[in-house]
C-alpha cells in the first residue's frame, strides 16, 4: 500500500517527462532539426520509455477500442443532428400539434375562462374605485381581444414556428458536409487502429501518440455535435412547453401587474424559435467548411506541409479544426443571437403596438377624420334639441306618456355622453404640434416650413405662432399676403378666431368691416343675438367712418391718404372709410401688450394712427418701449396722427384750443403722459406745445376746465302710467267707476290688496 | 440744473438699463409726479419736477442734488422741497435704487429720513400704542 501510493505521489512529477516523449515524437525531425541536446536527451528517453510502452499492450487495446467507439458516436452524432432539423422529423407530430401538446393544452386551456373572469372582475373593482395606473378603457379593450385570440393562441405559436422553420430547413437540407467531418475522422481512426497491427513495438509509440490526438479532437468534435443535437432536441420540448402556456401567457396580457409574466413567456418563446434558424445556419456554415477543407486545393499542400513536421494521420486532421472551430462558435452565437434576436423582434412588435395605437389619433388628425369629428359635434347639439322638444311632447301624451317620456329622456342622456369625447377629439384633431426646432429657425426657414404644409388650418396655426415671435411681421410681402388671405377665409370658422384675431392684432390695417364682424360672431350665438351684435359693429364703424369723413373736410392730408388707398385697392370712398374705421376699431380694442407685435409697416397706416388717439397711456408706453423713436413719432407726425391733426389747425388758436380741451374729454390718461411723465415730456407733441401757450402750465389748464361745470343733460322723466286693473278669466269685465282726482272731498283710499 | 435737449435725452435713453427706460416711461411715474405736487401745494411745479426727474433717471443730475436743485432753481420752500425729494425717493427713485447706483457708480446717501408717513418697523414699536378697547383677548 505504501508502495503504491509512492508510485501514485510520483506521477505528477514524471507526467511532464512524459509530455516531452509525445512531443518528440510527434515533431521527431523538428526536434532533431532545431536541439540536438534536445534530440540526444530525447533518444534517451525514447529508449527508456519505448521499454515501457511495448509492455502496455492493454493501453494499446484500449485507445483502439475508444477510437473505434469515438468515431462512430461521432458518426451519429452527426446522423442525429441531420434527424433533429429535418422537417417531419418526429412523424406527424408538429410543434403545436401532438399528444403531449394536446394534454397540456386540455389543462391550461382549462384556466383561460376561468383567468378572463378573474380579469374582467379586477377590471370592475379598479373601476368601481377608480385606481390609479388602471387605465380600465384600455384594460377592458384587452380583455376583448385576449377573449377572442386566446384559443387561437397555439395556432398563432405554431405559425410563427413554421415561419422560422422555413428558414431553419433550407440550411438542414444543404447540410452534408458534417457527415464529411466525422467520416474524415472515422476514417483516421480506423488507419490508426489499423496501424497497431503489424507493426514493430518501437513505432507503436508514433501510433499512440497520434491515438490520443485523435483520441482529444475526437472528443472535441463529439461535443460540439451532442451540443447541436441537445440544442435541436431541446428547441422541441421548449416550444412544446410554450405552446401549452400560452393561453395563461395571453391571459397575462390582460392585467399591468400580471403582465411582466406575458413578456417573460414572449420572450423565451421568440429565443427558442429563433435558436433554430440561427443555429442551423452556422451548422450549414460548419459543414460547408468542413466539405470545402476535404477538396480545396490548399488543403493538400498543407497536409503535405504539415507531414513535413508531424505525424501523417495529425496533418490529417489538423484541416479540420476550422470548420470545428466555426461549429464550435456557431453554437455560442447561436444561442446569443437568439436572445438578441428575441429581443429586436420583441422591440419592433412593441413599436408596431405603438402605431397601432397611435393610428386611431392619426386617423382622427387626418383631414377626413377631423371632419367627421366636427361634423358630429355640429349635429349633436341639433339632434340634442330635437330630442328636447320630442321629451316635451312625449310628456303630453295622456297614455304611457311618463314612460314615452322617460325613454326619450334616456336616448337624450346616450347622445349626450359621447359629446364631450367627441369634441375633445375634434378639438385634439384640429390642433398641430408645433416643434420646438420652429422657434429657432431664421424668418425664411419658417416661411419655408408653413408653406410646406397642406392644409390653410395647419399655417393659420403656424402663423400665429410666427406672430407671437415676432416673425411673422419680418417675413416677405407674398407670405404675408397669403398669411391674411387665408386668415380670411378662416374668420367664419369657430375654431380659429382667436390665431385670426391674433394675426390681425400684427396687422390691424388689413382688417374690413366683414372681417371685423366675422371675428364677432360665433355659430353658437342665438340668430337675436348675432343680429344684435352685428348692427352694434355696424353702428360704431359706421360711427367712427363719419368721424373720419368729417375730419377730411379740415385735414387735406387724410383726404389725400384715403385717395390714395382707394386707389391701391380698388375700392369706393365708403369701402375705404368703413375698412379703416374697422382697423380703428381693432386697435381701440388691442391691449397694450398687442402693440408690441405690431407689425413696423402697419404702424405707419392711417388705421393705426387713428387709433392710437384713443390709446391709453399704457399703450402709448408700450410703443415708445418696443419702437424705435422715429418710428414711435410717426404714429403722431403721420396723415391721422394727433401732431398732424393739430397742424392742419395752424393759425387757427381757438380751433385748436378746442380741439385740446376734447381731447381731454376723451382721454385724458394720453394728455397727461405727454405733459407730466419723463419721457413723454422728451416726445414733440403738439397739444403740449399749444397748451404751455395758452394755458402756461397743466394745473392752470385743469383750473380753466373747473370753472365751467360741464353740462348736464337733462333727465326727462315718461309721463306715469296707471296699470290697468288685470281681470282674471273667470272674472266678468265691470265697468270702470270713474277715479276721482287726488286731493278730492270724497277721496277714499283703498289699501286693500 | 443742465437742460437737455430731446435729442440728447433719446441718446442716453437707449444706453440706459431695462429698469430705468421702464419707469421713464410708466405712466405711473407721471401720476406719482402729479399727485405729490398736488398734496404739496405746488401743482404749478409739475412739469419742471418732473423734468428734474427725467434728468436724475437719465444720469444727468445726481440724486442726491435734487433737493438743491428743488431748492435753488425752482424755488421751492425749503420744507416742501425736502417733504417732495422724499416722496418722490420713495415712489420713484427707491424701486430702482439698484441701478441709478450702478449708473452713478456710488452708493445713494440716505438723504431721505424717514418721514412721519412711514415709520420703520423697529420704531414703531417703540411708539406708545394706544389701548384698543375693542381687542378681544387672547385665550
Amino acid at each position: 500500500m505504501a508502495k503504491t501510493n509512492k508510485i501514485f505521489n510520483l506521477l505528477p512529477k514524471i507526467k511532464f517527462f512524459i509530455f516531452l516523449i509525445f512531443l518528440l515524437f510527434l515533431f521527431p525531425e523538428r526536434a532533431n532539426a532545431a536541439i540536438p541536446i534536445l534530440g540526444a536527451i530525447g533518444s534517451f528517453i525514447l529508449t527508456t520509455a519505448a521499454t515501457i510502452a511495448t509492455v502496455s499492450i492493454i493501453v494499446i487495446l484500449i485507445l483502439q477500442l475508444l477510437l473505434g467507439v469515438m468515431g462512430l458516436i461521432n458518426t451519429a452524432l452527426a446522423n442525429l443532428i441531420s434527424w433533429s432539423i429535418s422537417p417531419g422529423a418526429l412523424g406527424n407530430w408538429s410543434y403545436t400539434n401532438n399528444p403531449i401538446v394536446s394534454y397540456g393544452l386540455e389543462i391550461t386551456g382549462g384556466f383561460v375562462s376561468m383567468g378572463l373572469i378573474l380579469a374582467l372582475v379586477a377590471i370592475a373593482f379598479a373601476t368601481i374605485l377608480r385606481l390609479e395606473g388602471w387605465d380600465t378603457k384600455r384594460l377592458l379593450l384587452r380583455l376583448i381581444v385576449v377573449a377572442l385570440l386566446v384559443y387561437f393562441a397555439p395556432v398563432i405559436c405554431g405559425f410563427i414556428v413554421d415561419a422560422a422553420n422555413i428558414f431553419m430547413w433550407h440550411f438542414a437540407e444543404r447540410i452534408g458536409g458534417v457527415g464529411v467531418l466525422t467520416t474524415t475522422f472515422l476514417n483516421v481512426a480506423l488507419n490508426l487502429i489499423r496501424a497497431f497491427l503489424g507493426i514493430p513495438v518501437l513505432q507503436q509509440i508514433t501510433t499512440v501518440a497520434s491515438s490520443f490526438v485523435q483520441l482529444i479532437f475526437q472528443l472535441y468534435l463529439a461535443l460540439v455535435l451532442l451540443m447541436f443535437f441537445l440544442l435541436f432536441t431541446f428547441r422541441y420540448v421548449a416550444i412544446w412547453i410554450a405552446v401549452i402556456l400560452s393561453p395563461i401567457a395571453f391571459i397575462c396580457w390582460i392585467l399591468p401587474a400580471t403582465r411582466g409574466y406575458w413578456e417573460w413567456w414572449w420572450k423565451n418563446f421568440l429565443q427558442w424559435v429563433l435558436a433554430g434558424p440561427i443555429t442551423a445556419f452556422f451548422l450549414y456554415l460548419g459543414a460547408r467548411a468542413a466539405s470545402e477543407v476535404s477538396t480545396a486545393q490548399w488543403a493538400d499542400p498543407t497536409r503535405g506541409f504539415l507531414a513535413g513536421f508531424t505525424l501523417n494521420p495529425i496533418a490529417q486532421i489538423i484541416p479540420y479544426l476550422f470548420p470545428i472551430g466555426i461549429l464550435n462558435l456557431g453554437i455560442i452565437l447561436g444561442i446569443q443571437g437568439a436572445g438578441m434576436g428575441a429581443n429586436f423582434i420583441f422591440k419592433w412588435a412593441n413599436k408596431g403596438m405603438g402605431y397601432l395605437r397611435a393610428a386611431p389619433s392619426w386617423a382622427m388628425r387626418s383631414r377626413m377624420g377631423q371632419r367627421t369629428m366636427e361634423r358630429l359635434a355640429s349635429i349633436t347639439p341639433g339632434v340634442e334639441r330635437y330630442l328636447g322638444r320630442l321629451e316635451e311632447r312625449a310628456a303630453r301624451v295622456p297614455i304611457g306618456g311618463k314612460a314615452l317620456e322617460a325613454t326619450v329622456r334616456g336616448i337624450k342622456r346616450g347622445v349626450q355622453m359621447p359629446i364631450p369625447y367627441i369634441l375633445r377629439y375634434a378639438a385634439r384633431a384640429r390642433r398641430v404640434v408645433i416643434p420646438k426646432e420652429f422657434e429657432e429657425m431664421s424668418v425664411a426657414e419658417q416661411e419655408a416650413y408653413v408653406n410646406a404644409l397642406s392644409s390653410a388650418e395647419e399655417r393659420i396655426q403656424f402663423a400665429a405662432v410666427m406672430k407671437k415671435l415676432g416673425t411673422l411681421q419680418k417675413a416677405s410681402k407674398e407670405f404675408r399676403e397669403k398669411i391674411l388671405a387665408e386668415a380670411k377665409t378662416l374668420a367664419q370658422s369657430p375654431y380659429f378666431k382667436k390665431e385670426v384675431g391674433g394675426i390681425f392684432d400684427a396687422f390691424p390695417n388689413q382688417m374690413t368691416k366683414e372681417m371685423k364682424i366675422a371675428l364677432a360672431l360665433t355659430p353658437e350665438m342665438p340668430p337675436q343675438v348675432a343680429q344684435k351684435v352685428r348692427r352694434e359693429i355696424e353702428e360704431k364703424i359706421e360711427r367712427i367712418a363719419n368721424a373720419i369723413e368729417e375730419e377730411t373736410k379740415i385735414n387735406p392730408e387724410l383726404n389725400v391718404e384715403i385717395e390714395k388707398i382707394m386707389r391701391e385697392t380698388g375700392k369706393t370712398r365708403q369701402e375705404v372709410l368703413s375698412d379703416i374705421a374697422a382697423g380703428v376699431l381693432h386697435v381701440r380694442e388691442m391691449s397694450p401688450r398687442d402693440i408690441a407685435n405690431v407689425a413696423k409697416g402697419s404702424l405707419d397706416s392711417v388705421a393705426f394712427r387713428l387709433g392710437m388717439r384713443e390709446a391709453t397711456a399704457s399703450k402709448i408706453y408700450q410703443l415708445f418701449e418696443n419702437f424705435d423713436r422715429e418710428t414711435a413719432e410717426k404714429v403722431l407726425e403721420g396723415p391721422g396722427g394727433l401732431n398732424q391733426l393739430f397742424r392742419t389747425l395752424e393759425g387757427q388758436p381757438e380751433k385748436q384750443k378746442e380741439l385740446l380741451i376734447k381731447l381731454h374729454q376723451e382721454n385724458e390718461s394720453l394728455l397727461r403722459w405727454f405733459i407730466i411723465n419723463p419721457a413723454g415730456r422728451s416726445i414733440r407733441f403738439l397739444p403740449r406745445d399749444i397748451l404751455e401757450r395758452e394755458y402756461g402750465t397743466y394745473e392752470n389748464f385743469l383750473a380753466s376746465l373747473r370753472k365751467v361745470p360741464p353740462e348736464r343733460p337733462k333727465i326727462i322723466r315718461p309721463p306715469e302710467r296707471v296699470p290697468p286693473r288685470i281681470v282674471r278669466r273667470y272674472e266678468k269685465r265691470e265697468p270702470e267707476e270713474p277715479r276721482e282726482k287726488e286731493g278730492g272731498e270724497n277721496e277714499k283710499r283703498d289699501w286693500s290688496v | 440744473m443742465k437742460k437737455i435737449t430731446p435729442e440728447k435725452f433719446w441718446e442716453l435713453y437707449k444706453t440706459l438699463p431695462q429698469e430705468l427706460k421702464g419707469v421713464l416711461c410708466d405712466p405711473k411715474t407721471g401720476d406719482n409726479i402729479f399727485e405729490i405736487c398736488q398734496k404739496n401745494n405746488i401743482p404749478q411745479k409739475t412739469e419742471e419736477i418732473s423734468d428734474c426727474v427725467a434728468q436724475v433717471l437719465i444720469g444727468v443730475l445726481p440724486p442726491d442734488e435734487f433737493q438743491e436743485v428743488l431748492e435753488k432753481e425752482l424755488k421751492i420752500n425749503p420744507e416742501v422741497a425736502k417733504k417732495v425729494n422724499q416722496e418722490i425717493y420713495r415712489f420713484i427713485f427707491f424701486p430702482v435704487k439698484a441701478s441709478l447706483e450702478e449708473l452713478y457708480k456710488k452708493g445713494l446717501i440716505p438723504i431721505a429720513q424717514p418721514s412721519k408717513i412711514y415709520t420703520p418697523l423697529k420704531e414703531r414699536s417703540k411708539e406708545k400704542t394706544i389701548e384698543d378697547i375693542y381687542r378681544e383677548p387672547i385665550e
